[in-house]
């Protein structure tokens, strides 16, 4: 698809990769790359693969054939720990905070704050909330009282807590999966500013959707997906939201894009 | 406070208060004066209600009485009519107060203090509401509360508080009122009392159990007399100690999501263990030595791990849900003792040895227990009185400050925390220092000392079982009931059971793992994303429940050193229905160790306050069921009513 492999402006690249569970092939050889500092838009209709291919990144499957690098280091992900080691957040729309715990709490959960008291390390609960504060604050989120549970917060506010941490703890790849599905306009829009603010500080996003409106406004590329395959890759100048939708819900590549098609490319 | 003696339409509650405060404060003085004069307030040498004569003594304080009545009777008038100089007179009158207070504290307080440095003992009054016996190495000494210094106390402590707020404020630091309010919540700007109090509960996991706690406490203290007194209390506490260690574990369980019936079978089974190691060794691998009860003890423990770690294997294992785990368990574990002791039988240590096991130790352990203990009080105190100290002056300073609310109320409770702790801390370090004093003297000897006593002694209120040197008597409570605490017997088990508490509240709100924890139960997915091993969690939880079932074992073990086949029967719904009750959510992700505790509470005082207000002892079962339900309901309303 590119020859530019294994220059250090890819991030990540997914070779050929494939997915079976039993006799299902969730993915079937697909290709997928991303270049720092990029907003990538996943497109694909439900049940085309583009979970199951995040899941392969993310460390929850391993890949049944197929190979990933990393950096230009070819990696296996074999656990969610080892992909957050190398530098990959993923804000799932239900996964990403734990709803009745605080918004410090959530922020730091996993790698806490701790201070010292005699013998033992003991949570620190107020730098914890000042640092959560701060480094939201950061990215231009404003809470109003960081001891406040996440339960109590809308949809878009969870969002852009996930963001903001993943953005505060020097993540290289953020991964938003149909963060803006369940989010008013206003909201959606507040999120798309903060998938800005993370690409400004260096981070690469993959925005995973069905819905090409969501995404195209901030992305500065699209790979669609369907049947488990690649089915197009194009810079944001080279379609318009149109041609991305029919793509995505055909299942086929217009005439006029064929150009752009990898497979065509190479033929 | 300026503007209300500069406009005469502002109103200030602290201007009112203040001046009623000073009413009050005539009244009793006049009060006094008439019974100096009448003869029943006898001051000075051989005090007698019969006595016509008045000396030196009552002369002065009828005196000063009468001058602090007119004072007192000015500042209120004078604040009433916005005179600025009452202000001044309200100080005065609070400086005099002050005074006389600290001056009679001393005279109470003072010779106490010499008595325990000096070889004189001062005369114990005979009404003292609180006596404490210390043994410094040869000499002992009693120290006392009386009226007199409670008195002395609030008078001090109240004209105290009254001169500071009429002592001008002069400036403002405006960073110390941002810390201030900082620390307390941002949340409570902008609410009435109700709302701040609603919102309290709301936060707490455990509103119902509050609520519940309080009401329930209330109506059984005032409908029955025997209720409040120490006997009562003591049964209560004893009955509900080993459970409530129990239930510490089933409510971390729970908040990471799962739940163990079996505990109530690992309870029978454990204790049987613990007795047949202590008796028979281990038969059935053909080692027919006993062990020494120490080790047994910790074989009985690792059993406890081991069928605890049964239950979260099996679970993680099987992806089956916990309830169908653990009632699988609950059979199989019961199934031990039944098969092990057949035909009804008990297992009695008694039937074995003629003599219950003791433990001697070197007194020089005694001795570093002691000094060690003293030290981390002495830590302890260094870390935190100095804290409350200035967070107790913050607040006074804050008082009347723009945006801050309760300010008053704040600082009150603040010096309250202050007093509180440190006089807890003085009580506690002298019972230590005394208790390494006491040990001192015999430091070359061998200490001996029953292993069941120290698990699960009895003791009276003097605690002689574990120290043998604190002694308290209490003759009277204010000489309207008279606390019986001769016959109430305490059991070591609650001091174990508080200390769990502790450790467990800590680890639960203040560590990594007890985050993971709550992790765990509020969103599993969220908590693996995040690098925690869940399995890990809910194997080790499950692990703790054993380790805390074993313990508790132990110590019903050392109460009754018998073991029945059906011992911890039924255990199992009485903890849930606790932690449920204690506000701990039945579906994991939230709940508190500490809430659990009130809900264990709930059920001691339900067992003993039934029977005690002559109510069907019968109906308990059924109560609590109302009160689960009740407890529950009220939990989940009072987080959802808006605060604002």
């Amino acid at each position: 698809m590119t020859n530019n492999t294994h220059t250090t402006d890819t991030l990540v690249e997914m070779r050929d990769v494939h997915k079976y569970f039993g006799s299902v092939r969730a993915l079937r050889g697909v290709e997928f790359a991303v270049k720092r500092q990029e907003i990538i838009g996943l497109l694909g209709d439900n049940g085309a693969g583009k979970s199951t291919l995040i899941k392969v990144l993310t460390g929850f499957h391993t890949p049944t054939k197929g190979q990933i690098y990393f950096d230009g280091v070819p990696v296996s992900i074999d656990s969610p720990h080892k992909a957050r080691e190398l530098g990959i957040e993923t804000v799932y729309q239900d996964l990403a905070l734990v709803p009745l715990m605080s918004i410090a709490r959530n922020f730091w959960l996993g790698q806490e704050l701790t201070r010292r008291v005699g013998l033992f390390e003991l949570l620190d609960h107020q730098q914890m909330a000042e640092e959560a504060s701060k480094a939201l604050a950061n990215i231009g989120i404003h809470i109003r009282d960081p001891h406040e549970a996440v339960g109590m917060m809308s949809g878009g506010e969870r969002q852009s807590i996930a963001i903001g941490r993943a953005v505060y703890f020097g993540k290289k790849l953020l991964i938003l999966d149909e963060p803006t599905s369940a989010l008013s306009v206003g909201e959606t829009q507040k999120v798309l500013d903060y998938t800005y603010a993370a690409k400004d500080k260096g981070m690469s996003v993959i925005f995973i959707t069905h819905n090409i409106s969501q995404v195209y406004e901030v992305a500065d590329r699209f790979t669609i997906i369907s049947r488990g395959k690649t089915l197009g890759n194009f810079t944001k100048d080279e379609v318009t939201a149109q041609e991305v939708a029919t793509m995505v819900m055909s299942g086929a590549v217009p005439e006029r894009l064929r150009l752009f098609d990898p497979e065509t490319d190479i033929a | 406070m300026r503007a209300y003696f500069e406009d005469a339409n502002s109103r200030s509650g602290m201007a009112s208060t203040i001046a009623f405060y000073n009413l009050g404060v005539s009244l009793t003085s006049l009060l006094i004066v008439a019974l100096v004069i009448l003869g029943w307030i006898a001051l000075g040498e051989r005090a007698n209600i019969s006595r016509r004569d008045i000396n030196v003594i009552e002369i002065s304080a009828i005196v000063v009485g009468i001058a602090f009545t007119i004072a007192s009777v000015r500042t209120a008038l004078g604040i009433r009519n916005r005179d600025e100089t009452s202000w001044a007179w309200a100080q005065w009158t609070a400086f005099v107060g002050l005074i006389v207070g600290f001056f009679m504290l001393l005279s109470t307080v003072g010779p106490q203090i010499i008595g325990l440095i000096s070889n004189a003992q001062p005369t114990v009054p005979t009404e003292t509401i609180w006596q404490m016996t210390l043994q410094l190495g040869e000499r002992s000494r009693t120290i006392f509360l009386n009226g007199v210094m409670v008195f002395a106390f609030i008078l001090f402590l109240s004209n105290f508080f009254i001169y500071r707020m009429t002592v001008a404020n002069t400036t403002y630091d405006d960073k110390k009122v941002e810390k201030a309010q900082g620390a307390f919540s941002t949340a409570i700007d902008d609410m009435t009392p109700s709302q701040f109090i609603r919102h309290q509960l709301a936060e707490s996991p455990s509103a119902g159990a509050i609520i519940g706690f309080v009401l329930i406490l209330l109506i059984f203290a005032t409908a029955s007399d025997t209720f409040r007194q120490p006997p009562a209390i003591a049964s209560m506490l004893t009955n509900i100690s080993t459970k409530g260690i129990v239930a510490i574990g089933i409510t971390i369980l729970m908040i990471s999501g799962e739940f163990d019936l079996s505990v109530g079978s690992m309870l029978g089974a454990v204790a049987l263990f613990f007795m047949l190691f202590m008796t028979e060794g281990i038969p059935f691998l053909g080692i027919n030595q006993p062990f020494n009860p120490i080790v047994s003890m910790f074989l009985a423990i690792l059993v406890g791990l081991l069928l605890g770690f049964i239950n979260g294997f099996i679970l993680v294992r099987t992806g089956i849900p916990s309830f169908i785990v653990t009632l699988g368990t609950l059979l199989i574990y019961r199934a031990i003792p039944l098969v092990a002791i057949p035909g009804g039988r008990i297992l009695r240590y008694k039937d074995y040895y003629a003599e219950f096991p003791t433990v001697t130790i070197p007194t020089a352990i005694m001795v570093i227990l002691g000094i060690l203990l003293v030290g981390i009080i002495i830590f302890i105190s260094i870390r935190t009185l100095p804290k409350y100290f200035k967070q107790a002056q913050l607040r006074t300073q804050l008082r009347g400050k723009t945006g801050i609310k309760f300010g008053t109320t704040l600082a009150t409770l603040a010096w309250v925390r202050l007093v509180m702790s440190a006089l807890l801390l003085l009580v506690l370090l002298a019972y230590f220092i005394s208790f390494t004093l006491y040990h001192l003297p015999n430091i070359s000897q061998p200490y001996t000392v029953g292993l069941f006593d120290i698990l699960n002694g009895q003791w009276t209120f003097s605690l002689e079982k574990t120290a043998g040197v604190f002694v308290t008597e209490s003759p009277a409570w204010w000489q309207i009931s008279p606390l019986d605490f001769g016959r109430a017997s305490f059991r070591n088990a609650i001091i174990w059971w508080i200390l769990l508490v502790l450790l467990f509240n800590t680890i639960l709100n203040d560590t990594r793992y007890g985050n993971s924890v709550f992790a765990v139960g509020g969103n599993a997915g969220a908590a693996r994303a995040n690098g925690i091993n869940v399995n890990r969690v809910k194997i080790f939880n499950f692990m703790l429940v054993g380790f805390l079932v074993s313990l508790a074992a132990i110590f019903e073990v050392a109460r009754n050193p018998g073991v029945d086949p059906l011992k911890g029967l039924g255990w199992e719904l009485e903890m849930v229905a606790m932690t449920v009750i204690g506000g701990t959510l039945l579906s994991g992700g939230y709940g508190s160790v500490l809430g659990t505790i009130l809900g264990g509470l709930i059920f001691a005082m339900l067992n003993t306050g039934l029977v005690q207000v002559g109510m069907n002892a019968r109906l308990f079962e059924g109560v609590i069921g109302v009160i689960l339900i009740v407890a529950v309901v009220l939990n989940t309303t009072v987080r959802r009513i808006p605060t604002k």
